[in-house]
C-alpha cells in the first residue's frame, strides 16, 4: 500500500500533512514508527487499572500524536476520550474508548500493508 | 565544545520528540526529557541548555510545574521556554506566559513555523545573554578592584591591631549576609543590591578610629582601667570626624555611610551604646548590622584579652542579650542564617568570589534599566556642542540640516532675529520649505542624488528670498553617510549670501573687458535687451566691433534711435561718463516707454558707453537661475514695480522725474473708504480691492502714461501728451470705471476713488501738490452725497 492510499484508509488526508511537512519520506518514516509508539498501550493499561488521572494525560498525548500525524479520526474520537476523563473524571462512556480502539487498530493494520 | 545550541525537548510521546528533532535537523543538539521531573533533572545539571521546548500534559511532573520551578530557580530568565501542546485553551495559553514561557507553537506541527520560532527565538536570547555577560563582566571588573583594595586596607589596619587581618574580611561577609536576609524577611527597611554592596564595602571602615589610640591600649592582655576604656570608645568618634577631613568632594552616599558606620557601629538598641547613645531605629541600619557582625567576629576570635567562643555560644551570647542589645528583626536574621555563617567562618573570605554578588548587581541594573552614565563622553559630547554652536554663528547666512530617518528639515537663519532663527518642518512635500524656485529645487536634489560617500558636496549658485527681495547665494551641501555601513543619513548644508560680490563681479567684467569677452557680452545681451550698443560718449556715435574684435566708429548716432537729430537732454552716456553706476533714464519711442541702461566701460583702451534698452511690459517674472550672471529685464522691472499692484513705485517717480517734468497733465487717485473695507473684510480683501483698482486704472490709460503708487492707498497718474478736455473727460471715465468694478469673493463692497487732477502745471512737484487738494475737495463733496466733475 501506498502512503496516501494508506491515509485514505483511515480517514485521513496525505496532502494537508504535507502542507505542514513537505517532506513525504519523513512522514512515511513516522507513520512507520507509530506502530511501535507506546502511548496507546500506556492508555489502556490506564483504563484498566481505572487510573483516570494517567488515562487522560495518555489520551490526551495519544491525541497529540495523532494530530501531527495528521490521524484525523482518531484524533477525534481521542480528543473525546480525553474530554471524559478531564480532571481525572472516571469514563462513564465506554463507547469512547471503543472508538480510540477501533481507530487505532485500523491505523496498526493499515501500516503492516505500507510498502 | 559542541558550538550548536542545546535544546531540551521535554514531552511524554517519544513520537513526538523524534518528530520536532527531524523537523529541527541536525542544525541543534538535542537533549529529551518524558516528563516534567526529568526536565527540570537534566536543567539542573547542564547549565547550557539553550532552549526548552516543553509539552504541557506529562507524568509525575507537568509542564506548568517545571516552569514553576524554572522560575522559582531564577533559569527562566536564562533560558526561554516554547510551549509545544496541543491544549490550544486560552486559560493554558495564557499560565503558560504569566509563567514566563517566551512562546506557544499549537499542534499539529508545522515544519517552516517550527523552525523559524525556535531560530527566533534562540537569536533574541543570544543576544540578551550577550549583553548580560558584557554587563556581569563590568560590574565583576569593578567589584574586584573594590574589594582588593579594601583588602590591603583590612590589612594595613589589623598590622597594627596585632589582629589576624581576617576580622574585616569576616565583618564583610557577615555584613552582606544579614542584610539580604534582612531584605527577604522585612520591607522595613528598603534596600538595593547597590546600597547592600555599599554598605559591605564601606563595613571595611568601621575600625579606622583605632588608629588614634596608643598602642600600649589595642594589645593589653587584661581588662581596661576606666581612662583606657574611654581611650578606647573615642575610637568610633574620632573615626567619624577623621572622615570630615576628606572634604565635601568625595561621593555623598558612600561618605554618608562612612559617618554612619564609623561612629555608631558601638551603639545599642536599648540605648545605651556610645558615642551617642542612639536607641532603636534612630541607629542606621547599616550601623546596626555592622555592629551585630562586629560583635560575633569578637566573639568566635582569639584576641589579646579573651579566648575565643565557639559558633553557636557566640549565637546564643548575642540573642540573650549577653553581649550587647539587637534589633529583633536582625536577631531573627542571626537565626536564619546561622548555618550559612558556620559554612562562611571556615572559608577563607579572600576566596570569596565576587561573580555572585556581580551577577545579582548586574541583575538589577538591568531591571532598572539603569546604566551609570558615562560622565566623561556625556561631557565630551557637549563639549563639541558649544564648538560647533560658535562655528555655526560665525558661519552665519543660512543653515539647514536634513534628516533622512525622520524626514525632517532644521533651518536656523542666522540673519533672523535670535527668537527666529531656527524652525524645524517635516517635510511631506520636496518643497515644503519653499525656499528655493522650483527649478532649483530640482537641480539641487538632482545633484545630491548623485553624492556618493566619497564625493558628497554640491555647490550651486541660487537665488532665495531674504527680507523680502531675492538675493544670490551660493549653495554649499553635503550628504551625510553612517559609518558602518555607508547608509545614506541625511544632507548638511548652506546658504552663502553672495549678491554683493555678484554685483560686483557683474561691474568687475565690464570694467576689465578685453574686445573678445564685449562681443560675447554683447551677443548675450541682445538676447534679453531689445538694444544693446557701444556708444562714444563724446561723439555720440554708435559703434561696432568688427570681426577682429576691434572698436570701429559707425556714423550713425546714438541719439536717431530716439527719433532725434541732436544729442538727448539727458544722455545718459555722458553721464555714465561722470560715474561708473549704470545710470538709467526712459524714452519714447513709437508711443512705448523704453527704459535706458547705460554704463561706461572699457574696450581695448578705448572708453565707451554701454547702452542697453528695453521696453517695458506686464512682464512676467522670468527669473535667472543657475549661473548667468547679467541681470534680465524683468528684474529690473521689478525693482520700480510695487509687488502688490504692479505699478510703478515713487523710486520710479524719483529716478525718472527729469522725465516726467514735460508731462501735460497730473492726477492723484485716492481709494474711498479703503479703511472701512480694511476693517469690515480684513486686510487680504483690502489688498485685493487696491490691485484690482490699479488693473481698472491702467487698462483705462495709454502705453504712454504712467500709474504710479503713491502712498498706501493713493495712485499717481502722469499723462504725456494729452488734450485739456480729453484729459478730464479720461478721468471721469476712470471713475465710472472702477465703480463698476466687482471684487468677485465680495460683490458687496462698494469700490469707489476720488480723483483730483492738473493740467499744465509745473514743476511737476508742484502738479502733484496741486492735484492733491483737488483730490481732497473732491473727496469732501463724495462724502456729501454730491457727483462732481473732477474739476
Amino acid at each position: 500500500m501506498k502512503l496516501e492510499e494508506l491515509y485514505q484508509k483511515i480517514g485521513g488526508d496525505l496532502k494537508n500533512v504535507m502542507k505542514r511537512i513537505p517532506n513525504e519520506a519523513m512522514i512515511g518514516k513516522f507513520v512507520r514508527k507509530y506502530a511501535n509508539d507506546p502511548t496507546y498501550n500506556r492508555l489502556t493499561a490506564a483504563v484498566e487499572a481505572k487510573n483516570w488521572k494517567d488515562a487522560f494525560i495518555a489520551a490526551h498525548t495519544l491525541k497529540g500524536v495523532a494530530q501531527n500525524l495528521g490521524f484525523d479520526r482518531l484524533q477525534k474520537s481521542a480528543s473525546a476520550l480525553t474530554e471524559a476523563v478531564r480532571g481525572a473524571v472516571p469514563l462513564t462512556d465506554e463507547s469512547l474508548f471503543e472508538e480510540v480502539c477501533k481507530d487505532q487498530k485500523e491505523i496498526v493494520e493499515a501500516i503492516e500493508k505500507l510498502d | 565544545m559542541s558550538l550548536k545550541e542545546k535544546i531540551l525537548i521535554a514531552d511524554d510521546s517519544e513520537m513526538n520528540q523524534m518528530l520536532l528533532e527531524e523537523i529541527l535537523s541536525d542544525k541543534y543538539e538535542y537533549v529529551m526529557a518524558k516528563d516534567g521531573t526529568e526536565a527540570v533533572d537534566i536543567l539542573e545539571k547542564n547549565d547550557d541548555i539553550d532552549l526548552v521546548m516543553l509539552d504541557i500534559n506529562m507524568p509525575k511532573m507537568d509542564g506548568f510545574g517545571v516552569l514553576e520551578v524554572m522560575n522559582l530557580r531564577h533559569w527562566i530568565s536564562e533560558v526561554p521556554v516554547i510551549i509545544i501542546s496541543s491544549e490550544n485553551d486560552v486559560d493554558f495559553i495564557r499560565r503558560s506566559y504569566d509563567l514566563g514561557a517566551s512562546d506557544y507553537i499549537s499542534r499539529p506541527f508545522d515544519l517552516t513555523v517550527v523552525r523559524r520560532r525556535v531560530e527566533n527565538t534562540l537569536m533574541l536570547y543570544a543576544r540578551q545573554k550577550r549583553l548580560v555577560r558584557l554587563v556581569e563582566e563590568q560590574v565583576y571588573e569593578r567589584e574586584k578592584t573594590n574589594n582588593t583594595m579594601i583588602n590591603i586596607l583590612s590589612h594595613v589596619i589589623e598590622y597594627r591591631n596585632n589582629e589576624s587581618g581576617q576580622h574585616i574580611l569576616h565583618v564583610r561577609m557577615m555584613t552582606g549576609t544579614l542584610l539580604h536576609r534582612l531584605i527577604e524577611i522585612t520591607d522595613k527597611y528598603p534596600l538595593t543590591e547597590t546600597d547592600i554592596s555599599m554598605i559591605v564595602s564601606i563595613s571595611a571602615l568601621h575600625d579606622i578610629g583605632k588608629i588614634s589610640v596608643p598602642k600600649a591600649i589595642l594589645n593589653k592582655p587584661g581588662k581596661l582601667d576606666p581612662e583606657e576604656w574611654e581611650i578606647m570608645k573615642n575610637h568610633a568618634a574620632i573615626g567619624d570626624a577623621m572622615l570630615y577631613d576628606l572634604g565635601t568632594q568625595q561621593a555623598e552616599t558612600l561618605m554618608n555611610l562612612a559617618h554612619e558606620i564609623c561612629r555608631w557601629h558601638h551603639e545599642r538598641w536599648d540605648g545605651r551604646g556610645y558615642p551617642d547613645g542612639l536607641k532603636g531605629d534612630e541607629i542606621p541600619i547599616s550601623a546596626q548590622v555592622v555592629a551585630m557582625a562586629d560583635v560575633y567576629d569578637a566573639l568566635t576570635s582569639e584576641r589579646c584579652y579573651k579566648k575565643s567562643f565557639d559558633h553557636a555560644t557566640a549565637i546564643k551570647m548575642i540573642t540573650n542579650g549577653e553581649c550587647g542589645a539587637f534589633n529583633p528583626l536582625l536577631i531573627q536574621c542571626l537565626l536564619d542564617v546561622q548555618d550559612q555563617l558556620f559554612e562562611n567562618m571556615h572559608t577563607d573570605p579572600r576566596r570569596f568570589d565576587y561573580r555572585q554578588e556581580a551577577k545579582r548587581l548586574s541583575d538589577e541594573m538591568l531591571e532598572q534599566k539603569e546604566l551609570m552614565p558615562n560622565n566623561r563622553a556625556h561631557s565630551l559630547l557637549t563639549f563639541e556642542q558649544k564648538k560647533a554652536e560658535f562655528f555655526a554663528e560665525q558661519c552665519g547666512g543660512i543653515q539647514f540640516e536634513f534628516d533622512h530617518w525622520t524626514n525632517t528639515v532644521h533651518l536656523k537663519d542666522w540673519n533672523a532675529p535670535v527668537d527666529q532663527r531656527e524652525k524645524s518642518m517635516y517635510l511631506t512635500e520636496w518643497n515644503d520649505v519653499s525656499l528655493l524656485s522650483e527649478k532649483d529645487w530640482l537641480a539641487m536634489r538632482e545633484k545630491l542624488k548623485a553624492t556618493t560617500p566619497e564625493r558628497p558636496e554640491v555647490k550651486m549658485i541660487v537665488q532665495i528670498p531674504v527680507n523680502g527681495e531675492y538675493r544670490w547665494q551660493r549653495l554649499t551641501a553635503k550628504s551625510l553617510w553612517t559609518t558602518k555601513y555607508k547608509n545614506y543619513a541625511g544632507v548638511l548644508g548652506r546658504f552663502e549670501d553672495i549678491q554683493d560680490e555678484m554685483v560686483r563681479r557683474g561691474e568687475d567684467v565690464l570694467e576689465k573687458c578685453s574686445e573678445y569677452s564685449v562681443s560675447h557680452l554683447l551677443k548675450d545681451l541682445s538676447r534679453v535687451f531689445e538694444v544693446v550698443r557701444l556708444v562714444d560718449p563724446k561723439t555720440n556715435e554708435n559703434l561696432e566691433l568688427d570681426k577682429d574684435g576691434k572698436v570701429i566708429t559707425t556714423p550713425i548716432h546714438c541719439y536717431e534711435i530716439w527719433g532725434r537729430n541732436e544729442p538727448c537732454e539727458n544722455c545718459i552716456s555722458s553721464r555714465s561718463l561722470e560715474g561708473k553706476e549704470w545710470v538709467t533714464k526712459l524714452e519714447m519711442r513709437d508711443r512705448q516707454m523704453y527704459f535706458v541702461l547705460s554704463k561706461h566701460i572699457n574696450v581695448n583702451g578705448r572708453t565707451c558707453t554701454l547702452e542697453i534698452a528695453s521696453h517695458e511690459d506686464e512682464a512676467e517674472c522670468t527669473r535667472c537661475g543657475g549661473d548667468n550672471d547679467a541681470p534680465t529685464r524683468s528684474s529690473l522691472m521689478n525693482f520700480y514695480r510695487d509687488t502688490l499692484t504692479g505699478t510703478y513705485t515713487r523710486l520710479y517717480l524719483e529716478s525718472f522725474q527729469s522725465n516726467l517734468e514735460s508731462a501735460d497733465a497730473v492726477a492723484i487717485v485716492d481709494v474711498d473708504l479703503f479703511k472701512q473695507i480694511n476693517d469690515t473684510y480684513g486686510h487680504p480683501v483690502g489688498d485685493e480691492a487696491l490691485k484690482t483698482i490699479a488693473n481698472t486704472i491702467r487698462s483705462g490709460i495709454r502705453g504712454s502714461d504712467t500709474l504710479i503708487r503713491y502712498g498706501g492707498d493713493e495712485f499717481l497718474l502722469i499723462f504725456s501728451k494729452i488734450g485739456e478736455e480729453v484729459f478730464y473727460e479720461r478721468l471721469k471715465q476712470l471713475r465710472r470705471a472702477v465703480q463698476e468694478t466687482k471684487l468677485p469673493d465680495y460683490p458687496e463692497v462698494k469700490l469707489d476713488v476720488s480723483l483730483g487732477g492738473v493740467y499744465r502745471v509745473h514743476p511737476l512737484s508742484e502738479a502733484i501738490r496741486q492735484a492733491d487738494l483737488r483730490m481732497y475737495e473732491n473727496k469732501a463733496k463724495h462724502a456729501n452725497g454730491n457727483h462732481v466733475a473732477c474739476r
